[in-house]
């Protein structure tokens, strides 16, 4: 059942089992897995079923560090950011749940290994076709599509699949509507998280309209599924009792925050072997209802030895590079047609041809080590509802920017060493890197997930350390952020905590 | 930031320290091979062109070597550069007999071993393997209208700093 909060009587207060703040990727998984279950679920949705630029105006706020679109890189509406996102998925690798000695702060407290049955149920969730996400073989098409192998390991052939992308708020909003346990009020903000006189268990939500109601909601439990940046406010803004806000005793909500920085056109690529340009590296491949594209990362290997974080490089053709074709205005030799003669004077193994070889293009996204000065705060700036926007302070160190640098020489050495192919490298290194090229509109760390309450805001269950019942759910608790889009471990998070809530409710009944 | 349009803010910073160190090394050792290493003229013109040869456009890749010498301001020599990779492929099994497959098929290893030991340079953005830059510069140099290139101006004599 729908139900439209600005309908709602001032002063209303609802009893339910199960509070879920925010309809977005995890707040609409979780509540499609407790459809049925005879636990009694609230969803609450600050906007209705379509975009509105009043209740989009709720997320405008702050950003003072590396510039960040905090506004436009989300939506407000039933189905969250699914509503724009792109669909690209793929599981984080085993080494980014591993707390590695060369980045601080790293190491969650789960496995990939205990995430890996949610990760299949999330890949149905997100209508990805297949859970066998390296499967070279299949996407071979009788062998036509060969993965690039270069020697040594150090860089390596990975794939992504697509979701349609699936839009949660219209894929499965009759689930929703239809579940007899579920009851949704949109355009309903929360307010406030307001727990008893301990601090320590949420008692109530209090709720408001743009037009001005205001009701509560009483949940037995609660799990706040507001996106990345959302998540670290609401507890923040959460201080009638605790002063710092919900589960900030020791100051680590808003911390952490990490995006996965993108760049266009890092570098750009010869090869003398077109044959070896498999079709699912330059663009989608589509095998039925499975969607490829394959892309270039980082062995772990390589990651522990060198130290390193990773990257992921997609790859873009441009064009076929030919011995005929003319000299630049100067007179001189365009450098790639040099570049591909040269290659093929020394580490080549093709025989002549017009055709020299292809240049191609990349773009790539890479991971940002988490940063405790990378944060979202309170802004002294008041939203529509009166209450605190969000105050955005990225910062990117010159580490992040020469990891993604040496990464890029590390390409240069595999071509290099495979023989067919040279990188010329047009990210420069610098020491500051006080601009991002681009950004994934992925909001990680800032309830980041630990077992250690005094470094983190979320346990293993995704419970806030030191509250009885109160969760979270999103992004918001990666501990690291990997290079993934993150909306798949998003979904698989969400399903995990989803057996958990039903688990509790078993025991306790 | 429309980063991979502006090629000459890339080209000013897309030069790392230790690459213009590398970069630095090719060229001043150049000069620092001590004459008796240098064998006679006649000599030395054979091993240049059949060190270019190896190079299936020099005209190609000397665009690279001429861009390495404006970026460096360096002036090798020619002699001394093609003594310098002959001395280098003779590490991995070239001998004044090796035949031009042979060559090419030393050449082609020990490429590929500059790339593994990380031995590049940096050539307007583009990654060159050591040996491949001084071939590149060894074709500018040979390419060169006469009287430029084929004598060494006067340099310091350095030592080479650079595993070869």
């Amino acid at each position: 059942m729908f139900i439209d909060g600005r309908n709602v009587p001032d002063g209303t207060f609802i009893e339910t089992d199960l509070a879920i703040i925010g309809a977005g990727a995890a707040g609409i998984t979780i509540a499609r897995e407790l459809s049925g279950s005879g636990i009694s679920v609230t969803l609450i949705e600050s906007g209705g079923f379509d975009f509105d630029a009043e209740v989009q105006n709720l997320y405008d706020g702050e950003s003072v560090g590396v510039p960040y679109p905090i506004d436009t890189s989300r939506l407000r509406y039933f189905g969250g950011s699914t509503n724009h996102w792109g669909g690209w998925c793929r599981p984080l690798d085993e080494i980014d749940f591993e707390a590695r000695d060369w980045v601080p702060h790293s190491g969650w407290p789960i496995t990939r290994k205990q995430l890996d049955p949610f990760y299949a149920r999330a890949t149905e969730v997100c209508q990805l076709g297949s859970n066998d996400f390296d499967n070279a073989e299949a996407w071979s098409n009788d062998g036509k599509n060969r993965v690039m192998a270069f020697p040594g390991g150090d860089v390596v052939t990975r794939f992504f699949l697509y979701s349609p992308p699936t839009r949660f708020g219209q894929k499965y909003r009759n689930d929703i509507g239809t579940a007899p346990n579920i009851t949704t009020y949109l355009n309903s903000n929360v307010t406030e998280i307001v727990p008893d006189e301990t601090g320590r268990t949420v008692e109530r939500l209090t709720l408001a309209t743009l037009t001005g109601h205001k009701f509560e909601i009483r949940p037995k439990t609660c799990i706040l599924a507001t996106g990345g940046i959302e998540n670290a406010r609401m507890l923040l803004l959460s201080n009638t009792v605790a002063k710092a806000g919900l589960g900030n005793g020791h100051d680590n909500v808003g911390r952490f925050f990490m995006e996965h920085p993108h760049v266009d056109g890092p570098a750009q690529m010869v090869f003398t072997d077109t044959s070896s340009m498999a079709a699912w590296y330059p663009a989608r491949v589509d095998y039925g209802n499975i969607h490829v594209r394959g892309v270039f990362m980082y062995g772990p290997d390589y990651m522990r030895r060198e130290k390193r974080v990773g990257t992921i490089m997609t790859i873009h053709r441009k064009r076929v590079i030919a011995a005929g074709d003319p000299m630049l205005d100067d007179g001189t030799e365009p450098l790639e047609r040099a570049m591909l003669n040269v290659t093929r004077s020394t580490t080549s193994t093709r025989g002549a041809d017009e055709n020299l070889g292809l240049l191609f293009g990349t773009g790539c996204a890479t991971e940002q080590a988490p940063n405790p000065l990378s944060r979202v705060t309170l802004s002294d700036e008041k939203d529509a509802l009166g209450l605190p926007r969000s105050r955005m302070d990225w910062r990117l160190t010159f580490e992040d920017r020469e990891n993604l640098r040496l990464n890029f020489e590390t390409l240069a050495r595999a071509f290099g060493r495979w023989g067919e192919g040279r990188v010329k490298i047009l990210f420069a290194s610098k020491p500051v890197w006080e601009e991002a090229e681009g950004w994934g509109n992925h909001h990680m760390g800032t309830t980041r997930m630990t077992s250690d309450p005094r470094t983190g805001v979320v346990d293993a269950d995704c419970k806030v350390h030191g509250m009885s019942n109160l969760y979270v759910a999103g992004s918001s608790v990666f501990t690291t952020s990997g290079t993934i889009n993150p909306t798949l471990t998003v979904v698989a998070l969400a399903l995990r905590l989803a057996d958990h809530i039903k688990t509790i409710y078993e025991e306790g009944a | 930031m429309e980063h991979h349009d502006s090629e000459k803010d890339h080209h000013a910073d897309g030069i790392s320290r230790r690459q213009i160190l590398i970069l630095g090394a090719i060229g001043l050792t150049a000069a620092a091979i001590p004459a008796s290493l240098l064998t006679l003229n006649r000599d030395s013109d054979a091993l240049t062109q059949k060190l270019v040869g190896l190079l299936n456009n020099p005209e190609s890749a000397a665009a690279l070597g001429n861009r390495w010498l404006e970026e460096t301001k360096a002036h090798p020599s020619l002699a001394g550069m093609s003594q310098k990779i002959a001395k280098r492929l003779r590490a991995s099994g070239l001998t004044p007999e090796s035949s031009l497959a042979q060559m090419h098929e030393i050449l082609a290893a020990h490429v590929r071993k500059d790339f593994v030991k990380n031995d590049m340079v940096e050539i307007e953005n583009w990654q060159l393997s050591r040996t491949e830059a001084e071939l590149c510069i060894l074709a500018a140099l040979s390419l060169a209208p006469h009287g430029e290139g084929h004598e060494a101006p006067a340099e310091p004599e350095v030592t080479e700093s650079h595993p070869a």
